[in-house]
Formats: structure tokens, sequence, C-alpha cells
């Protein structure tokens, strides 16, 4: 009997091959999409799994109200996990870890003879590393490797780049170019994704050994926690309160603040976590609901197109349900028939899927800067899973088709009698919400595109375009400031140049800074700060709104005077900004010294528009300054535009005749900046193509509902042309219905898309105003591509020669 | 075999009320041949609809085989359907995907008969009906006799007590109508119940007895031929 419905089932597949291509074509895209959605999904909850007891390891986090500004941030003072460790026997090891030139910059040059690369995966990190994260060492021993001050610790692969096939272990490398350590461990590549990659490794006493102590405030890094098994998390957590006023409390409330530590789970924090200074973006749970969402929906309008064909196709199908009945079919045989067909064409439909899926895994990985590869012995799980998904796929949306036909009357069914109206109303309300999905992506999608333009397109309040940033970790070039200024300026494409500390687009610290209040008495208010030179204003194109820049024959001392933005002056209430007084520093004599306001500088943008534009501090960096105070500058160009590789040329030329070429490191500050919003523009690419694909597939559903129609109208159709009507009339008479079902489609969609959208942005501190004409305009495209896809079929049917149509029944 | 009191049928739809049948008695021996005639919407294929168990009377008693059937549910008409009643149908009614071969076993896929059995039964059978060369072809292939020939074929392959035939001659020419109409009668002559519904005099007269609708009444039972149990 199975045998006799398979039969059936390939020889009906074959025979109507328009559309089961609608269906097998419309089921393999959408599943392919899922395979890819799936893919995604995979290596986002892949992060922090392959850690040995991952379960037991924690990141401390530390929750700052500093005069009432709130900052969560990933990493805490210094001392704190030692002290911990000390003090908690819950705690089994601890470590801690930091960017090798700051905090935030785990990037370095390494060098070997000849051969240069570039870490950026490189830290600091306490002795006790390995017994936190358990790697396997190929050379050394965890117990020595990052013991005493002068050794490093690499990767596998970096090793191989620096010596190739020649012995690391015990030879010799120099960092930036000046500081010689020795090979003391080599450990295997990291063998999955983590939130905290590292190929690089120095000892923490090598990097930062100054006064580390008593630094309860400030200067932050991360520490990882692994905890006796079985701890009481919750129970633990408890005891920081005490922990806090026991040792922090004292120097925070010279600041008037409080902080809260508190653990987060290693796995959960690439999906989870979204604090100040993460070592690199993370992911976003919300985006991996979004996009499974986006495959159910995928999924949703397949299995739709489905039932709306196989129900209105039922008719041709009703004589052969009609003679198995007679014959003695029971009504479950009919239904199980119908269902295996239509698990046959899903199961046909993943096979399919796979092979697309397989061809376009390039494209995908180009969209999501990605390397997944769809290997069968890594992936078992998702081929088992897309043919598991086909088989569930083919039995939900055979169910109903097969139910509405194992109940046709027999009699009728045999004498094509049964109207084609079975389900009608059910196939309606299909298309109905098939547009409904349509139309709410539409909608989100224009908003978000709307959204990022004007994210990108913001009046920053400086000038990014045609601006060179590089980061100078040289000190040849850190003393010869002046003099390669000079040298860019005289170059005819350059227009300007300046340094500082901070680079729009990268986060700012901060702190508290007790200012100056109306009164004349001061408060504490935390505030970003920036550290620039005389020139920085000017070659941003930045606007003083009140009093002065900053001028080289005036201030002489970088601690004479300050600017402030416009957001500052706010936040502190200034009438009357300038000559206010902002606290600087208590002198070895007891006498506290304070700097004046000499200007105020319109309002810019220093991050993404997520983030309302904090108070920003402005200080002097002197061209005088300690050369040990400048590490980490940001050199800037800012460029004619004329001849763009010639510039980058003669900036290189002019690095050049300070320091070697390697120092040369540069961004163009328009593309660094569009990095803040990189997991955005990705994911809408992303959305963009499944939304494209949703309505594709939605079309080719309404494409063979249209045709069907128009077949079954054939006769009406004929008549209709006989007595006078034209193919416009006709076009229209077909059109109409679908019309409007998709006009109602607007109904659910348009408060479905303000839901989400209006959710979405709150994420922005800046953002756009949702627009209704948005909405009228997503409605008009869905309904245009409608029109057409109906319209096509209409016009076959509409040009038809009516004595045909006629004579046909 | 069959014997029906005040069969009565009526369709309702919303603002008309038919009779199709009215108080129907009929009685229909083992081995007999009937042919039922009468004008168009006599209630002729609705009779044959509901001897055939495809349809419950909307009053009245239907003893087949001595069992009540007018209250069976789908599920028992179904059961003694598929083991005792053959149908052959004016326009043959073929499944257009399945074969030839497929399409005479059907039947007997579903009182599952295991595969050996099933088609040394579907080879006897079209051998029998002159048909065996066509197995492999699928229905739009044949002509018309021949399709019919592949109806009948279908409705004798589980050896049916009774057959039941709506005007069976009704879509052939008059040398492929005269062919059915033997086959019939060697059926007949082999012992099976014929009930067949016709227009034509012609085929009519191959009958044991003729019973004449009108209106959904019987009006006339016309003997034509002796018939001895």
């Amino acid at each position: 009997m199975l045998f006799n419905y398979l039969k059936t089932a390939f020889r009906n597949i074959t025979r109507q091959k328009f559309y089961s291509l609608l269906n097998i074509v419309g089921l393999a895209i959408s599943i392919t999409c899922c395979i890819m959605i799936s893919l995604y999904i995979k290596e986002e909850l892949s992060y922090d799994k392959f850690h040995k007891d991952g379960d037991q390891i924690y990141r401390l986090c530390n929750r700052n109200n500093i005069g009432g500004k709130i900052d969560k941030y990933c990493n805490a003072p210094r001392p704190i996990s030692p002290k911990m460790r000390e003090i908690y026997p819950e705690i089994e090891a601890t470590t801690r870890a930091c960017g090798i030139n700051g905090l935030y910059t785990h990037s370095a040059n390494l060098s070997y003879e000849e051969n240069v690369f570039n870490s950026d995966k490189f830290y600091a990190v306490d002795s006790t590393f390995f017994d936190v994260f358990d790697v396997e060492f190929i050379a050394g021993t965890p117990e020595e490797a990052l013991t005493g001050e002068v050794g490093i610790t690499i990767a596998e692969s970096l090793a191989k780049k620096l010596f190739g096939d020649m012995e690391a272990l015990g030879n010799s490398l120099l960092i930036d170019d000046r500081f010689p350590v020795i090979v003391k461990g080599i450990f295997r590549d990291l063998p999955g994704r983590s939130h905290f990659e590292y190929d690089a490794l120095l000892p923490w006493a090598a990097a930062y050994r100054f006064g580390e102590e008593n630094a309860w405030y400030g200067w932050q890094v991360y520490h990882y926690l692994k905890l006796v098994k079985g701890t009481d998390v919750d129970a633990l957590e408890a005891k920081f309160p005490q922990f806090f006023n026991d040792f922090m409390k004292e120097r925070y409330d010279e600041l008037d603040g409080v902080a809260e530590l508190s653990l987060q789970p290693i796995k959960d924090i690439h999906l989870k976590s979204d604090l100040v200074w993460e070592m690199a973006p993370n992911g976003n749970i919300n985006n991996v609901y979004i996009l499974l969402l986006v495959g159910i929906f995928l999924l949703a309008i397949a299995c739709i197109n489905y039932v709306n064909l196989a129900t209105a196709r039922s008719l041709r199908r009703a004589k052969e349900v009609g003679l198995r009945k007679v014959f003695g079919s029971p009504q479950s045989s009919i239904v199980w028939q119908f269902i295996l067909e239509s698990v046959i064409i899903a199961t046909l439909a993943s096979f399919l899927a796979l092979v697309l899926a397989e061809l376009l895994m390039p494209v995908f990985n180009n969209i999501t800067s990605r390397n997944v590869n769809l290997n069968f012995t890594s992936n078992l799980d998702i081929f088992i899973g897309t043919i598991f998904i086909g088989i569930i796929v083919g039995f939900l949306s055979g169910m109903y088709p097969a139910f509405i036909m194992s109940h046709f009357d027999p009699i009728k069914a045999m004498k094509s009698k049964v109207n084609g109206m079975g389900g009608m109303l059910v196939r309606k309300i299909l298309i109905v919400l098939q547009f409904s999905i349509s139309i709410t992506l539409i909608i989100v999608t224009m908003i978000v595109i709307q959204q990022m333009k004007f994210a990108r397109n913001i009046d920053l309040g400086f000038n990014k375009d045609n601006v060179l940033a590089m980061t100078i970790r040289d000190t040849l070039i850190e003393r010869n400031l002046v003099q390669i200024k000079q040298e860019f300026n005289e170059h005819p494409d350059i227009v300007s140049s300046a340094y500082s500390y901070n680079m729009p687009g990268s986060t700012f610290n901060r702190f508290p800074a007790t200012v100056e209040n109306n009164e004349g008495t001061f408060d504490r208010i935390s505030c970003q700060f920036m550290q620039i030179d005389y020139d920085f204003i000017d070659m941003m194109d930045m606007t003083i709104t009140e009093g002065r820049n900053f001028d080289r024959e005036l201030d002489e001392n970088w601690l004479d005077v300050v600017l402030v933005n416009e957001a500052a002056v706010a936040r502190f209430g200034w009438d009357e900004p300038i000559g206010k007084r902002v606290f600087s520093y208590t002198d070895t004599t007891g006498v506290d010294h304070y700097i004046d306001v000499a200007g105020v500088v319109k309002d810019f943008h220093p991050n993404s528009v997520r983030q309302e534009i904090s108070p920003i501090i402005i200080y002097l960096i002197n061209d005088e300054m300690e050369s040990r105070y400048r590490e980490n500058l940001r050199l800037y160009v800012h460029f004619s535009g004329n001849d763009v590789m010639e510039t980058v040329n003669t900036v290189r030329n002019i690095i050049r005749e300070f320091s070697s070429d390697d120092a040369f490191q540069y961004v163009f500050l328009d593309e660094h900046l569009s990095l803040m919003y990189e997991s955005e523009e990705k994911l809408i690419q992303l959305f963009s193509y499944f939304t494209g694909m949703i309505i594709f597939i939605a079309c080719l559903g309404l494409f063979g509902l249209a045709s069907y129609s128009a077949e079954k109208r054939k006769k009406e159709i004929g008549i209709r042309k006989v007595l006078g009507a034209t193919i416009n009339q006709i076009v229209v008479l077909l059109s109409k219905e679908f019309s409007r079902w998709v006009l109602l489609a607007n109904v659910i969609a348009w408060p479905a898309a303000w839901y989400f959208t209006n959710k979405w942005l709150q994420n922005f501190a800046y953002k756009v105003e949702i627009n209704i004409l948005i909405f009228v305009l997503a409605g008009v495209m869905a309904l245009l591509i409608a029109l057409i896809t109906v319209g096509l079929q209409a016009l076959r049917a509409g040009v038809r020669n009516p004595v045909t149509s006629i004579r046909y029944e | 075999m069959i014997k029906t009191m005040n069969l009565t049928k009526v369709y309702r739809t919303d603002e008309v009320e038919t009779t199709a049948l009215n108080n129907v008695n009929v009685n229909v021996a083992e081995g007999e041949f009937v042919a039922i005639m009468g004008p168009s919407g006599c209630g002729k294929s609705t009779l044959l609809n509901v001897l055939g168990l495809l349809d419950n009377p909307t009053d009245g008693e239907y003893h087949f085989n001595g069992h009540e059937v007018s209250k069976f549910k789908e599920r028992q008409r179904t059961n003694l359907r598929k083991s005792n009643i053959g149908f052959i149908f004016q326009s043959f009614n073929l499944i257009d995907e399945l074969t030839v071969y497929e399409n005479v076993e059907l039947p007997l896929l579903y009182i599952k008969m295991p595969a050996s059995e099933r088609s040394k039964q579907v080879n006897k059978v079209l051998d029998r009906m002159k048909i065996a060369h066509r197995a492999k072809h699928f229905p739009q292939q044949l002509s018309g006799g021949q399709q019919q020939r592949v109806a009948v074929a279908r409705a004798v392959i589980t050896n049916p007590k009774l057959i039941l035939a709506d005007e069976p001659t009704g879509n052939l020419d008059s040398a492929n109508g005269e062919e059915v109409m033997t086959m019939l009668t060697q059926l007949n002559s082999e012992g099976t119940t014929i009930i067949m519904v016709t227009h034509s005099p012609t085929d009519a007269e191959y009958a044991h007895r003729i019973i004449q609708l009108f209106d959904g009444h019987v009006v006339t039972e016309n003997i034509k031929k002796e018939f001895h149990l």
C-alpha cells in the first residue's frame, strides 16, 4: 500500500511539474535560509563552550555609581581578584588579564629577525592564568610559562608565523621593536570561539607592576575566577558588599561613589553581556532570537504556500480520492496518503536545500564575516536536523489538505463536483498572514536601514572624511612629533595634522570630575575625558561656541586651561562657563590646583548614536609633555583627498624618515567610525536578504494560487470576453480579490511593525522619527509585488482565445 | 440479497428540498441481472449510490445480505463495500496517475491481499478482459472501450457478489458497448448479481428484469427473462 502511495505521489509530482516546482523551490529556499540561520546561531552559541570546567569560570563585573552616574564595567580595579582568592575558600583560582598596551589595547607588534607580526590578542595575565583556563601545551609547561618577567607564551600558529619550522621555545622576540622577551611556552590554538581570544601572553609582572596594591578605584582590568565545584554562586556574591566595605569603600567614599561587584558565567558573556570595556564586540542574544523568528517565519510561509496550493488544487485529485473511497479506502488511508506526499515533497526540498546551502555558503560567510563550513562531519546535527525539519514541515503542511480531501463525498468527488471552496476561508487567512509577515519585515527593514543611514550621516560635530589616523607605538616618532607634523603640513595634499589620546569611535575614559558650580562651591560629576593637541579642534573642524581654543602662545603649560563640550555646560548647570574652575590635583604641600575653562566646544558624537553625548572635559597635550605619557598617541592627518594613495605614501615616507616602516599602521577615520555600527550593518544585510526571500516565497505561493484561479475561471473568463470584456477588465477582475487580501494584511502588519521598530529604536539615544509614509510605502510595495505576480497570470488568462476556453468545459 | 423498504432520499439545500427517492421498495435476488431505467433526474443514480453504500438513505430500510445497513457508519459501509461490491461507471473513472495494472490492483490493496497473490489475480483478470498487453499503459493512452474494460476488470477483481454499473456503455460506441454488455452477461452467468442503470433499451435487453423509475418512484417492474435460482 505504501508503495502504491509512493508511486502516486511521485507521478503527481512529476506530472504537475509547475506546482511541484513552486512547492519544492519555495520550501527549499526557506529551508536553505534556515540552515544558514542554524549555522549562524550554532556558532553564536558555541562561544566559550570548550573550556574545561567552563561551568566554574566566572568574570567579575563592577557596577559603579559615581555621583549618580552609573556605569557597568566588565572589569574591576586591579587588587580585587587576588584579594578575593585570599579570603574566599570558594575560589579555586583567579587570573587577571589586561591588554598589553593598556586595558583596551591588546595589540602589539612581535618580531623575530625579519619576521614581524601584529598580534591583537596579546594580554598580560597572572601566573595562575592556566589554573583558570586549561590549554594544551606543546612546548614548555603551564607552571613555568608565566613566571619571571621576561617570558612570553604564544599560540602554536603565531609561533609558526614568527619562527617557521625553527624551535621557538627559548628563542627571543621583540615586542613593539623595543622590549626583548624569551618564548617560555607554546600552547595549541584555542579549539573554539571565545569572547576572550588570546595568542600571546605576558606575565603580569612584566607589564604592570607599579602601585597596584591599594588601587581600589580606577585602572580596571579583567578578572576571571574559577570557583570550587558546587559553589553556590549567589551565596558567594552575597559576600561582595562586605568585600566592598572592607577594602574599596574608603576610596569610593572620596569619590562619592559605590561599586557593586558581581559574577558573570563565562558561557553567557558572548551573547548576554554588553558592558563597558568588553574585550571585543560581543554577539547579542536578541539577534539570535530575531534570526530564529525569521527562520520560523520563512518555514511558516513556505508551509502556507504548500497548504494553499494543495487545497486549491485538491479538485484535481478529487476523482482519485472519490475512487479510492469507492473501492474501499478508509478515510485515514487518504489522510496518510496525502501527508506522505507532502512529506516526500518537503524531504526533496530539504535535500535541495542542503545543496543550495553548500553553494551559497561563501555568500553567507561574506555577509556575516564568518568562516562557517558546511562539512558533513562537524555539522551532522545540521544535516540530520534539516531532513528532520523537512519531514516535520511536510507533515504539518500536508495535514490540512489531507484532512480536507479525505472528507470529500466520494460521489461528488468522482464527478468533480466538490467545490473548490474547501478551505477557501483558511486559504484567505493564510494569504493575509503571509503578507502580514512580509509587510512587517519590509517596514522593519526600511526603518532599520533608515536609522543606520541616519547614524552614519548624522552631523557628528567634526569632520570624519579624508582623515587618516595612526596609532603611535614608536618612541622615535613620539619624540619627534613636532617635527613630523611640520613635515606633514608642508605637503600640498595635507591640510593639517594633529594628535590626541582618544580616537572618536573608541571607548573614552570616564572619571568623576570635581567642577565649580554657579555658587562657587564644587560638585563631583561623572565625565568623559579627552586629551588633544593645539591643532586638533581645527583639524577636526570642530566648532568653539564660546571662549577660545587652546593656543600655543597663551597656554604654555598643559594644565593651564581646559575646554568642555556643551553637554558638560548643561550638566554642570553653568550660566557663565568661561573661567569656571575644574579641580586638577593636590600637590605635595597640600595645595589644591584648579584649571580654568577657556572655551566651549559644540557638542560632537565621540561614540555611537546609541549613547547620549556625555559631558566631556578636554585637556591639552603639550608638545613638550614627557614622552612617557605619550604612549598610544593617535596621530591624525587631514588630507585634501586629491590622490588618496599618493597621500598615504607621503605620510608613510615621512614616518619612515623617523622610524621603521613597520610602525606605520593607519585607519581612515570614517571607516573606523563605521565599525561602531558593524554588527547592525551585518544584521541589516542578513535581514534584508531574508526579507527578500520571504517576499519571494510568498509571491511564489501567490503566483501559484493566481494561476490556479485563472485556470479555474477559464470558462467564466471566456464567456466574459465573448460578452465584450477587455483584457484589462479581466486582469482587474482576477487581481481584485488578491489585492483585497494584501490590503487587509496591512492592518495586521502596521501595528506589529510599529511595535518592533519602536522597541529596537529605543537602543539609540539619537534616532529617526518613525514615518507613517514608510508604512504606506511598504503596503504599496507589497501590493505592487502581488499585483505584478497575479497580473502576469491574469494577463495570460485574459489574452487567451475565448473559444478555446469555452470549449474546454 | 437486496431488499429495500420505503427507501427515501431527500437532498436539501438552503432553499430547495428535492426528493430523489420516494418510498422505493426494491428486491434483488442473488444472481439476478437488473436494469434500472427512467428519464434523467428520476433518481436512478441516487438509488445506485444508496445500494452501493456510497450514500445513506434519508429514511427507510436497506437490507444487504440480510443485514440492515441503512444506518451504517462510513467505516462500516466501507468495510462492507470493499469486499462485496464492484462499481463500473459511465466515465470509467480510472485514476490517471496509475497504470492499467495499478488501477485494477487498487481494490486488492484495500483488502490487504499479499503482493504475490495480488499479481496473480490482476494478471488473470487482465487476461480475461483481453487487456493484459496494455498493463503498463496509463488510462489516457487507451481508447474508451479499453478504458471501460479496465474499469470492468477493476470492478470484478475482488470477486464481488454484486456489481453496480452506472450507464457502463454511455461513453462507448456500439461495438465497444456490446462487448462490455457481453462481459457483464458473462459475469452474471457465473453468479455475480448485477444492477445496471441505463438509458439504452438495447442494453436493458440483457437484463432479467427492468425497474422503471419516475420522479423517485418505482413505476413498473418488467420481467424480461425467466430467472431461476
